[in-house]
């Protein structure tokens, strides 16, 4: 998947000049940047949620105008709760197309979750768990925006572990601030710099583009 | 390996089940509205019918604006679900309508 030509403009002022982002099935993409980069307008772009004539997003090379209308190519968790409150955790599963059973036996936190309404969840645990059924669903594409926020550290090793096991089959876009966190689980690195996207080839390069004050250890 | 998958693609009538989910806050307050605004029908009888369906119609789409500003992020969920929003939104207010008109029928073959 690619996304080309992107161009973010706020309130009159472009953060981010015509770029380049590309999403390889299989692999786990991640996008870094300071705040008010433009990252999750970048999601929405890929998602289709962003009107830009001069955008491009495609697909094995055809071009699509709304991925989010093409059935089994692309689903986006963004960085708020994004899901009806009423709905329970079991009819959630049913939305996305996931049998409960085999979900529960994967993540035993959440059977006794099953009739619970996502308003009744703790924040951390609705997180985690839309986060976890957006990778398990069966779609080519991911994209998560900052999945480790408000998720406490056994659960993001779970959640780590899943996005490892599930990109050995679908393409996962992601972008936190825990950037250890997201350097240990990402295959491609992009970052944010002077208004665009760039694909970083090694981790040093955060510091030199001034996202890190030092090389992590 | 891949969790096992039930198909959720070709749900019949579903536009109108998620319509109903989407706007689920809103389906109380829009009968109510729809049943106050079918009172100057039953006293004027069919000479009010056009202007109540037509106020109708504008003051639902006003509470599925507000709905739709207010929960916005919930809408991500449809999108999810590869559902395009306007649809959803035509297509609870063509069930508005819909229930308006029935009910307008029911109370003008009552008077």
């Amino acid at each position: 998947m690619v996304l080309e030509n992107v161009t973010i403009v706020y309130g009159g002022r472009r953060v981010l000049e015509a770029s380049t982002l590309r999403i390889e099935p299989g692999r786990v993409t991640a996008l870094l940047g300071r705040n008010g980069t433009g990252k999750s307008s970048i999601f929405r772009s890929i998602c289709g949620l962003y009107s830009d004539p001069d955008l491009s997003v495609s697909v094995d090379g055809r071009r699509i105008a709304k991925p989010y209308t093409v059935p089994g190519l692309i689903n986006y968790i963004p960085q708020d709760a994004a899901h009806p409150p009423r709905l329970t955790v079991s009819a959630l599963l049913t939305h996305y197309g996931l049998r409960a059973g085999a979900f529960y036996e994967r993540y035993p936190l959440f059977p006794e979750l099953d009739g619970t309404q996502l308003r009744d969840l703790s924040p951390g645990t609705e997180r985690l768990l839309v986060t976890l059924i957006a990778l398990e669903a069966d779609t080519r594409y991911t994209v998560l925006d900052e999945p480790f926020s408000n998720i406490m550290p056994l659960h993001k090793d779970m959640l780590t572990d899943t996005i490892r096991r599930v990109a050995t089959r679908k393409g996962v876009l992601l972008s936190d601030h825990q950037y250890r966190t997201v350097l240990a689980v990402a295959d491609e690195l992009y970052l944010i710099a002077d208004r665009r996207i760039r694909k970083l080839s090694a981790v040093r390069e955060l510091v030199e583009f001034g996202y890190l004050r030092e090389k992590p250890g | 390996m891949q969790l096992e998958q039930t198909d959720r693609r070709n749900h019949r009538f579903r536009y109108l089940r998620y319509a109903l989910l989407y706007h689920d806050r809103l389906i109380f307050p829009v009968l109510l509205l729809g049943a106050l605004l079918l009172l100057p029908v039953y006293f004027s009888g069919l000479v009010a019918l056009f202007i109540q369906c037509l106020a109708n119609a504008i003051l639902s789409a006003v509470l599925m604006a507000i709905h739709h500003r207010r929960t916005g992020n919930n809408a991500v969920f449809f999108l999810n679900m590869n559902l395009e929003l306007w649809r959803l939104q035509a297509t609870f207010l063509l069930l508005d309508m819909v229930a308006f008109l029935l009910l307008s029928c029911l109370i003008l073959f009552l008077r």
